[in-house]
């Protein structure tokens, strides 16, 4: 044996002219397999960052009416198509980072938890900088499917709003402070989900959460009040119909496009 | 007169990436125990065996480049074989041959006290004993085995030739003892 393989191979070797791999090609792939591996987990988190938007808008004070079970009306309102989402890129970094030098060095429960945490940490960021709903935002304008399949406002918007029980959805066209009998109140056009215009009387109210007036809101409001007549309406309360991170965000997002009449920017 | 059978393994691979005839003193370095490793772990013949390990020292030289210096250059290039042989054994699976362990006594005696065979037993009725039972076990358990206590490795090295965690290979090791003290009860050799 001894003396022939090393003179066969070198033979081989010279023969088929062959040569190492320049280094550069290696390199290439460790950085490929490590960006990969990276996005996949950004990606993961942004999915993580819709989640919870979604989750935080899920009218969880609404579950009575929907059920008598908690846990059902969980599994009716989870995100089902993010959580596979997310789900499919933890797989997709995990495979990424098993396949880097030292990545066969780390067990599977601990790459997957290191990978699944990183995601969560990330989402948790993004989503407080107001991600989670851009992403939503922006899936459902670009895809009508996901707008009707996947993107919760819409179904929200119209499961809830019901004039005659007093709660109307939609978004401020005009405004204007009027005095009536010695006190100002808030008079504005509203345009509703099923895009219908209603006056709306409010006496000096107090939008949940925002600290902005009413007229320098420019996204989905929910009025709890009580119908006047066909087209008016006395508002008591009016909060975000769109729940984001923190009030500022909501006052930049846009919600998804319908036959709304164009937003007001202030 | 440089003595290049002195060198280390690193240095070789730096003279074989500006000159390739420098690639005879790793291949004459290894060839033996690389060949005695793949007789071990398969159950190919002689013939295919250093077909297995040509193939390896090719793929070794080829991806030169690719040499991970904070791992052994012995431990990279039993990767490499390791992986040739997987590749070669899923192609070949059918053949029913008996591998053949060519080891030196303290070896077989490792083994045989992990398993607690009679040390007193005949020495090739022990080798005979141990060749078989290693034949009956699935690769995965046979390699690692044989890395371990024919070859001698350390739990980190057998980590980085075959790719697993260390937790991975110390549980794999403690299985494949409990499935050959399975294979000695089975086969009803003295203990």
């Amino acid at each position: 044996m001894s003396e022939n393989i090393s003179e066969k191979i070198l033979e081989t070797i010279k023969d088929q002219q062959l040569k190492p791999k320049p280094k550069w090609q290696f390199l290439l792939q460790d950085y490929m397999v490590w960006l990969s591996g990276l996005l996949a987990i950004m990606i993961g988190g942004l999915a993580f960052a819709v989640i919870i938007y979604m989750f935080v808008n899920n009218d969880w004070g609404l579950y009575p009416a929907v059920s008598n079970s908690l846990v059902y009306f969980i599994f009716k309102t989870l995100p089902y198509f993010w959580l596979i989402f997310l789900v499919l890129f933890i797989i997709i970094a995990y495979y990424n980072l098993k396949h880097t030098k030292q990545g066969y060095k780390l067990r599977l429960r601990n790459m997957v938890l290191i990978t699944v945490l990183v995601s969560v940490l990330l989402g948790l960021f993004w989503y407080n900088i107001g991600f989670g709903q851009v992403i939503d935002n922006a899936l459902s304008n670009k895809f009508p499917i996901y707008r009707q399949f996947i993107n919760k406002t819409h179904q929200r918007a119209l499961f809830l709003q019901n004039p005659d029980e007093g709660i109307l959805i939609g978004v401020i066209t005009e405004f204007e402070e009027i005095d009536m009998a010695s006190s100002k109140n808030h008079v504005f056009t509203l345009v509703d989900w099923d895009n219908k215009e209603w006056q709306i009387i409010s006496e000096p109210a107090v939008v949940e959460v925002l600290s902005v007036h009413l007229d320098k809101v420019d996204g989905p409001i929910t009025i709890f009040g009580e119908r006047l007549d066909c087209c008016n309406f006395k508002a008591y309360k009016i909060v975000p119909f769109i729940r984001g991170p923190n009030n500022m965000m909501f006052k930049s997002l846009k919600m998804p496009e319908r036959n709304f009449p164009p937003m007001r920017i202030n | 007169m440089v003595d290049y059978n002195k060198s280390t393994d690193e240095e070789l691979v730096k003279l074989t990436l500006e000159k390739e005839d420098f690639f005879a003193y790793l291949i004459k370095r290894y060839e033996k125990k690389l060949l005695y490793y793949i007789l071990r772990i398969t159950n190919v013949s002689q013939e295919e065996a250093e077909d297995i390990l040509q193939d390896s020292f090719i793929k070794a030289y080829i991806n030169l480049n690719n040499f991970d210096t904070s791992l052994k250059f012995s431990s990279w290039l039993y990767r490499i074989t390791h992986n040739q042989v997987i590749s070669n054994y899923r192609k070949n699976q059918a053949r029913p041959q008996t591998i053949n362990l060519n080891t030196d006594t303290d070896s077989f005696l490792n083994l045989a006290f992990e398993l607690d065979l009679d040390k007193k037993m005949d020495l090739d009725d022990l080798k005979v004993s141990i060749n078989n039972l290693l034949n009956n076990l699935d690769l995965k358990y046979r390699e690692v085995l044989v890395l371990k206590f024919l070859e001698d490795r350390s739990y980190n090295e057998i980590s980085d030739i075959l790719k697993k965690p260390l937790g991975t290979v110390a549980s794999l090791i403690n299985r494949a003892k409990q499935k050959l003290k399975e294979e000695v009860i089975k086969s009803n050799i003295k203990i």
